[in-house]
């Protein structure tokens, strides 16, 4: 197996430890950033949803402020929001570059994203249901709990499916401006010093990782279906 | 146990206002069956809506089992509609949550400890005959299935009061029947005031004690079923009432252009409309024999409301204008209502 990879893709075998330690750096920050967006991306999509007019926490000056906070960090191409946050993320975890400077430009990245997926996956729940936990005397809350996010769970996952999918993206742009990880390692060897080997590993390799995140989020959110 | 006082709602949408409820007011007993029917658009939903609020009236007071509802806070309300159940047409069942789970749905934060929670549940789902799908998830059930269990959830917090909006209306002839014997059954022996949502005119005849006509946002013929049935005064009314009976298929039968009904020159085509514990005399005998008439029977429909016979008749009645008229005579001391609906 060794010699035949060595065979095939002798620049990659001869980076393999590079390769390896650029995969954790990957994991690590899709893990950290993916962990936070989901405790603070879905909270912002209730927000979002629930503060509209009609909704059950109607407030309008909220709903516009969030929706104008989301759709300005949307509308910035990652790369540039990625530039730009480099100065607050020295401010905030101490340092721009490497797995840690990255977090930040990531989360803004994905939390505005994942904020809109759950208000969609949450506009499919039937308003009559809403209408028959208001009639039984649920208080809005309640309803965010027991009802939206428990009966928006497969429309959830497929949200929160395709923003991790993003999100490896996202940390393949953030490597090219110092973030480290698997990106980083294909502009450093692939493109830099002209090793298409590494380029196209590197490729294989996240596209696997995307397959089974897509594949993971079908899964439950078939199984959360009824 | 309801009572609506001058009660009003009124949507604002943009440039556009919509009178949905103008000015009702009304007043349900406690144990009854009330109905209030209207074609689409009468406002009917939006009048039960205002009952526990889930539209707040513009104008008037809501007053449910001596409290008045308009006058409460957000909070007050919400324990005041634990004890007003709801059901829809489209049943509302939340599909993440099992039969079991949905029945339970309104129990938690009631007080109860899980233990009595399951012995509620339980007997609810044994009340509406659903024991051995508990595991089951809605999606699973037929449309009566799913009333039950909606049916089961909207008794959980032992509600006085039980809305229903539109609860057959998804549902085919024999299901509704079976539905609105569970309502009944519920009325019966729980002694909860209903008040049924609908547009079809059998539910009311099936189930209901008093009805409300709607039209036009207005409540614009009410009293009991019997007599609402016996003799409508508005065309709506008198439009639902038909609908129950095939009596107003000869409208169709004279338009129709193979002219299947022939009136001979004296000939009254005649409708009897039967008001009033009528019908046990034996009247066509007696026309026949007394004033001499050749009565043909076309068209008959009579059944029980509340165990008093309704219905009518269309006959042609041969013998010339004088007898005729001395038989209509005869037939409206009776309480029979004549309708002559064409001669020849």
């Amino acid at each position: 197996m060794a010699d035949l990879l060595n065979q095939i893709i002798p620049d990659v075998v001869a980076r393999s430890d590079q390769l390896w330690q650029a995969f954790w750096q990957t994991i690590q920050m899709v893990g950290i950033s993916g962990a936070i967006s989901l405790v603070l991306g879905i909270p912002f999509g209730v927000l979002l949803f629930t503060t509209k007019e009609g909704g059950i926490l109607q407030n309008r000056a909220v709903n516009f402020i969030l929706g104008k906070i989301c759709d300005f960090f949307r509308s910035i191409p990652f790369i540039l929001l990625a530039i730009l946050l480099l100065g607050m993320s020295r401010l905030i975890v101490g340092t721009g570059i490497g797995v840690t400077g990255a977090i930040i430009p990531l989360l803004f990245g994905t939390i505005p994203f994942l904020g809109r997926q759950t208000e969609s996956a949450l506009a499919e729940v039937p308003a009559g249901l809403i209408e028959a936990a208001q009639s039984m005397g649920s208080s809005p809350w309640e309803i965010v709990w027991r009802v939206y996010l428990r009966e928006a769970v497969p429309g959830i996952t497929r949200g929160v499916t395709i923003t991790i999918v993003s999100l490896i993206n996202f940390t393949a742009v953030a490597g090219t401006i110092g973030a480290g990880g698997l990106g980083n390692f294909a502009v450093m060897y692939g493109h830099s010093k002209h090793l298409p080997q590494i380029t196209w590993t590197v490729i294989l390799i996240i596209v696997i990782l995307v397959s089974l995140v897509q594949w993971t989020g079908s899964v439950i959110a078939k199984k959360a279906a009824h | 146990m309801i009572r609506l006082e001058h009660v009003s709602k009124r949507f604002e949408t943009g440039k556009h206002t919509v009178e949905a409820v103008r000015d009702v007011s009304l007043h349900i007993e406690k144990g009854k069956i009330a109905g209030i029917i209207g074609f689409s658009g009468a406002g009917k939903s939006t009048l039960a809506r205002c009952i526990n609020l889930l539209e707040r009236p513009t104008q008037g007071k809501v007053i449910v089992g001596g409290a008045e509802l308009t006058a409460l806070n957000e909070k007050q309300l919400r324990e005041k509609r634990k004890k007003i159940g709801m059901i829809f047409q489209h049943f509302n069942l939340f599909a993440s949550r099992t039969v079991y789970g949905n029945v339970a749905y309104p129990l938690k934060g009631s007080g109860r400890s899980r233990g009595e929670i399951d012995q509620k549940v339980r007997s609810l789902l044994d009340l509406v005959g659903l024991a051995d799908k508990a595991d089951a998830y809605p999606s699973q059930l037929s449309g009566g299935q799913k009333q039950r269990v909606a049916i089961a959830r909207a008794l959980a917090n032992d509600p006085e009061v039980l809305l229903s909006d539109e609860a057959t209306s998804a549902l085919d002839p024999d299901t509704t029947r079976s539905i609105l014997r569970l309502l009944k059954e519920v009325n019966r022996t729980l002694g909860i005031t209903i008040v049924i949502i609908t547009h079809e005119m059998g539910v009311i005849k099936e189930i209901c004690d008093q009805v409300y006509v709607m039209e036009g946002g207005q409540v614009v013929e009410q009293g009991d079923v019997f007599h609402v049935f016996a003799s409508p005064q508005r065309a709506v009314t008198r439009k639902f009432v038909d609908s129950t009976s095939n009596l107003s298929r000869i409208r169709e039968l004279l338009d129709d252009p193979a002219n299947p009904i022939q009136l001979l020159p004296g000939d009254y085509l005649l409708r009897l409309n039967y008001l009033e514990r009528s019908t046990s005399q034996a009247l066509i005998s007696t026309l026949s024999r007394q004033f001499d008439l050749d009565i043909n029977i076309l068209l008959g429909n009579i059944e029980l409301i509340d165990g008093n016979p309704l219905g009518g008749l269309v006959v042609i009645a041969g013998g010339g204008h004088d007898r005729v008229t001395a038989a209509a005579e005869y037939l409206s001391e009776r309480n029979v209502l004549v309708e002559v609906i064409a001669h020849g």
